[in-house]
């Protein structure tokens, strides 16, 4: 690694909290996978910002799925004070599928139930997996955009030359 | 001299067959809705972190809405499409990502729809969502594949792949 490059954490966590929490939260969720596109890219310029030197689309790649794993770490945090008026938008949502669908998959009401009565451990682990897998996807993609964006640095001078060639564009 | 494969190739074949499984997906939740409840429900939770997944957003087969909504399901195409497009385009070469101009125009449709429907200015149709979602979505790969290129070079090609340029 680059000493000049500054640490990848930081911004990587204050994007993925961003997004996590944007995300996590009902009626604003409705951006879908734009807030962790976004808040990887937040990730991307912070780390651009803070760096002396040119970033590659891989340091926007690997902050970008950092932020996106931190981003799922936060969504299931704030999913927990609001797990029961997720429910109540999932149930609201599946009555309004049913007037839509011909055919509801049966005991669904009965899953709702379930449901809203807390989640387990187990399942609250392999949502958090399922989870931090996407959001590590979408994420990278928004680093890479970001860092495409915000990545590049003027030379100042000798010694801080640009770091990938790929930025030269034609 | 032995040469390996293209690096840029390998990443390409890899990002179009997982945005095909993906795309797959959103299409087989509602199909396997009745002949495998349990599979149809799984996808539809997968996706579900992703995706508001609201039914009247969202396009239908057999009765039963896709496993996401119209804009993103025009993301995901959009995504595979454009990987289809990326060899035309850019061949295999080192890749490079688009010019930053090319990503504001693309990125015009979505933004305003997204911004517009948020405020409730307006509330576009399906279509329209979809269409917005293609145009922005067909730009993706060629971040990713540029990214998980230098990504790899980054960690250090410890599959010792050719790349592109390289001369060993």
């Amino acid at each position: 690694m680059d000493d000049h490059k500054p640490k990848m954490l930081p911004p990587a966590l204050i994007g993925g909290a961003v997004a996590g929490v944007l995300s996590g939260i009902p009626f604003l969720n409705c951006l879908c996978c734009l807030w962790i596109i976004g808040g990887a890219v937040l990730a991307s310029y912070l780390l651009a910002k803070d760096s002396p030197v040119s970033l590659t689309s891989g340091d926007g790649a690997i902050v970008g799925a950092l932020a996106g794993i931190s981003a799922a770490v936060v969504d299931s945090l704030v999913g927990i004070p609001l797990h029961g008026l997720n429910v109540a938008v999932m149930r609201r949502m599946m009555e309004r599928l049913s007037e839509f669908a011909e055919e509801m998959p049966s005991g669904w009401e009965t899953w709702l139930d379930r449901t809203g009565g807390g989640a387990s451990i187990t399942m609250f682990l392999i949502g958090l997996f399922f989870s931090a897998a996407i959001f590590a996807a979408l994420g990278a993609l928004g680093g890479i955009i970001g860092m495409s964006l915000f990545g590049k640095k003027k030379a100042q001078g000798a010694g801080i030359a640009p770091q990938n060639p790929s930025d030269r564009q034609p | 001299m032995k040469k390996g494969p293209n690096m840029v190739l390998v990443i390409w074949l890899l990002v179009l067959l997982g945005g095909f499984i993906w795309n797959a997906a959103l299409f087989a939740a509602p199909i396997l809705r009745h002949k495998a409840p349990v599979v149809s429900a799984l996808i539809y939770a997968a996706f579900s972190p992703v995706c508001h997944q609201v039914p009247e957003r969202s396009l239908y087969i057999h009765g039963s809405p896709l496993a996401v909504c119209g804009r993103c399901l025009g993301i995901y195409l959009g995504f595979s499409a454009g990987t289809i497009l990326y060899p035309f385009l850019r061949r295999f070469s080192r890749p490079f990502p688009p010019e930053t101009w090319i990503f504001v125009l693309v990125s015009l449709p979505i933004g305003l729809d997204t911004a517009g429907s948020f405020l409730g200015l307006w509330t576009s149709p399906i279509g329209l969502r979809l269409a917005a979602g293609l145009i922005w979505g067909s730009v993706l790969p060629f971040y990713l594949i540029t990214g998980l290129y230098e990504g790899h070079r980054l960690v250090g090609g410890k599959f010792r792949l050719k790349s592109p340029g390289e001369t060993k």
